[in-house]
C-alpha cells in the first residue's frame, strides 16, 4: 500500500464537496472551531477536544451516522469489527472466564497493543483504517465497497492479504511456485465472498468470527455447488466432499500460508514467521463445517503473553484453547502439490504418502512453552 | 489650540497601535495563502494541498502499511 503523506491524509476533494456528504457543514460532523488564525498553535487548538473536535465521526455512529443510515448503525454497534468482542472472548476462554476488560491495566494494555484493529464505518468507507495511521482514502468521498488494499487489508495484511496476493513468492524459506489466489488473479475483491451483510452484521452480538450462520460465512459450495454433485467422476471429491471422511476444501487447494510467532505485544513467543502445511482434527465440527480434518495455523499465544500489561489477570486456563488454529488460507489453486499427482502411481499418492509431512502431530510443536502448547493442541492432534 | 494639545498624545498612541499591529493580511502576504483560508475555514485550508503541506506535521508511527491479521 502506498503511504499517504501527511498532506494527503486529510486533503478534501472537490468531488466530495459535490456530494451529498459534502452538503453537510464541517463541523456538524468534526466539530472543532473553524474561525482561528492560520498558526501552528491556533491549527492545534481548531481540531483540539476543548473546541469539540471530532476526528472518526463514525466512532459514534449512533450520534452522526445513524440519522441516515440507522439500518446500518444499529446492527453494526453489535458487529465483530466494531466490538472486537471476538479478541474479548477468546481471551476469556484462556483466562477462567475473566474480562480483561474489567482491569484498568489490561484495558489499557488492550487499548495500545490491540484496539487499532477495531474498525468504525469511516474506516472502510471513508478512510485507512488506523491501524495504518488513517488519512483520506478519496478526498473524503464515502464510498460503498472498501478497497481491498487500502481498507481490508489494511488491517487482514500479514496473512490474508499476502497470501490472497501471492506475495511469498521467492521469499525465502517459502516453497518455490507459491502463486496468488486464483480468485484474485480473476479480479474478485475480498467483497465478492465477504459481503456488507456479513460485515455489517444481523444486530446480535457475535463472540465469534466462525459463527454457525450461512448468512454470515462464505462457503466454496455457494459458488462451487458441483463439488456436491454425487454423479460426479471426480474421485476426490466422492471420497473427501460427499463421502464418510470429509476434508475442508483448503486441505487440497491450498498452498502454504503463514503461521505467526512474534505477537505485537512484545511478550510471549518470538521469532519471525514461517510458511506451514498442517492437517489437524476439527475441533470446532459444526453443521456448517462438517469436516473432519481442516487446515490449522499457529498463532502467536503464549501463557505469558499478556504480563507486560502489568494488570492481575493471566491466561490460568491456557490449554482450554488450541495454538494450532483452525484456518482458511486464502490462496486457492485448482492444481496444488496435493492435486497434482502427475506421474504417481494413484490419485491419493502425493497426500498419502506424505502424512508425516501434513498431519499435525506433537513432533511438530516446537515451542518454549511446550507442555502447555501440547495441552492446548491435544484435540487437534491427528496422532 | 489647546484641546488639540491635549488631544495629540492620544492620537499618536492610537495610530501607533494600528500601524503596529500584525495584521492576518499580513500573514496572508507571507505565506500568500491566508486568504483562501479566510474565505472558508475548513475548506479553505483542507482544499489547499500547497497549506496543508506547509502546516500538516508527519505522525510519528508512520512506518505501519499492513497490518496483523
Amino acid at each position: 500500500m502506498a503511504p499517504l503523506g501527511p498532506a494527503e491524509r486529510v486533503l478534501v476533494s472537490q468531488e466530495f464537496l459535490n456530494s451529498p456528504h459534502g452538503q453537510i457543514k464541517c463541523t456538524s460532523c468534526h466539530g472543532g472551531d473553524p474561525n482561528t488564525p492560520l498558526t501552528k498553535e491556533a491549527k492545534a487548538e481548531a481540531h483540539s477536544l476543548q473546541k469539540n473536535f471530532v476526528a472518526y465521526p463514525s466512532e459514534h455512529a449512533d450520534i452522526y451516522c445513524s440519522s441516515c443510515h440507522a439500518d446500518k448503525t444499529s446492527k453494526f454497534a453489535n458487529a465483530l469489527h466494531f466490538t472486537q468482542e471476538g479478541y474479548f472472548h477468546r481471551f476469556m476462554i484462556r483466562a477462567g472466564g475473566q474480562d480483561l476488560r474489567n482491569d484498568p491495566k489490561m484495558a489499557a494494555g488492550f487499548k495500545q497493543d490491540c484496539a487499532k484493529c477495531h474498525a468504525t464505518c469511516g474506516q472502510c468507507h471513508v478512510s485507512r483504517p488506523v491501524s495504518v495511521n488513517g488519512g483520506l482514502e478519496k478526498g473524503h468521498v464515502f464510498y460503498g465497497t472498501p478497497n481491498m488494499v487500502n481498507n481490508c487489508t489494511a488491517c487482514h495484511g500479514s496473512r490474508v492479504g499476502e497470501e490472497y496476493r501471492g506475495l511469498h513468492a521467492g521469499e525465502d524459506g517459502w516453497p518455490e511456485g507459491i502463486k496468488a489466489d486464483v480468485h484474485y488473479n480473476k479480479g474478485y475483491q475480498c467483497t465478492f465472498c465477504h459481503t456488507g451483510h456479513e460485515m455489517h452484521g444481523d444486530g446480535n452480538l457475535y463472540t465469534y468470527r466462525y459463527v454457525d450462520n450461512p448468512d454470515f460465512v462464505p462457503q466454496c459450495v455457494d459458488c462451487h455447488q458441483d463439488v456436491l454433485d454425487t454423479n460426479t467422476e471426480n474421485q476426490y471429491h466422492k471420497t473427501h466432499v460427499q463421502g464418510s471422511t470429509k476434508l475442508e476444501c483448503q486441505i487440497c487447494h491450498s498452498q502454504s500460508y503463514k503461521s505467526c510467532n512474534s505477537c505485537h505485544v512484545q511478550k510471549g513467543i518470538t521469532g519471525h514467521s514461517y510458511p506451514t502445511f498442517k492437517i489437524g482434527k476439527n475441533y470446532m465440527k459444526s453443521d456448517l463445517r462438517n469436516f473432519d480434518y481442516i487446515l490449522v495455523r499457529h498463532i502467536p499465544i503464549a501463557p505469558d503473553t499478556y504480563d507486560n500489561w502489568g494488570g492481575s489477570i493471566s491466561l490460568t486456563t491456557f490449554e482450554a484453547a488450541p495454538t494450532w488454529k483452525y484456518a482458511t488460507p486464502h490462496n486457492i489453486q485448482l492444481w496444488t502439490p496435493q492435486t497434482d499427482t502427475t506421474g504417481t502411481a494413484w490419485c491419493g499418492q502425493t497426500c498419502h504418502n506424505n502424512f508425516d509431512k501434513y498431519l499435525l502431530t506433537p513432533a511438530d510443536v516446537d515451542s518454549n512453552y511446550l507442555d502447555a502448547e501440547l495441552k492446548a493442541n491435544a484435540p487437534v492432534f491427528v496422532k | 489650540m489647546k484641546r488639540f494639545v491635549y488631544i495629540m498624545p492620544f492620537l499618536i498612541a492610537l495610530v501607533l497601535m494600528i500601524a503596529c499591529q500584525e495584521k492576518k493580511s499580513d500573514i496572508a502576504q507571507k505565506t500568500g495563502l491566508y486568504e483562501v483560508v479566510n474565505q472558508s475555514s475548513c475548506v479553505g485550508c483542507h482544499t489547499n494541498k500547497a497549506l496543508l503541506e506547509q502546516v500538516a506535521e508527519p505522525l510519528e508511527n508512520s512506518s505501519g502499511d499492513t497490518g496483523e491479521g
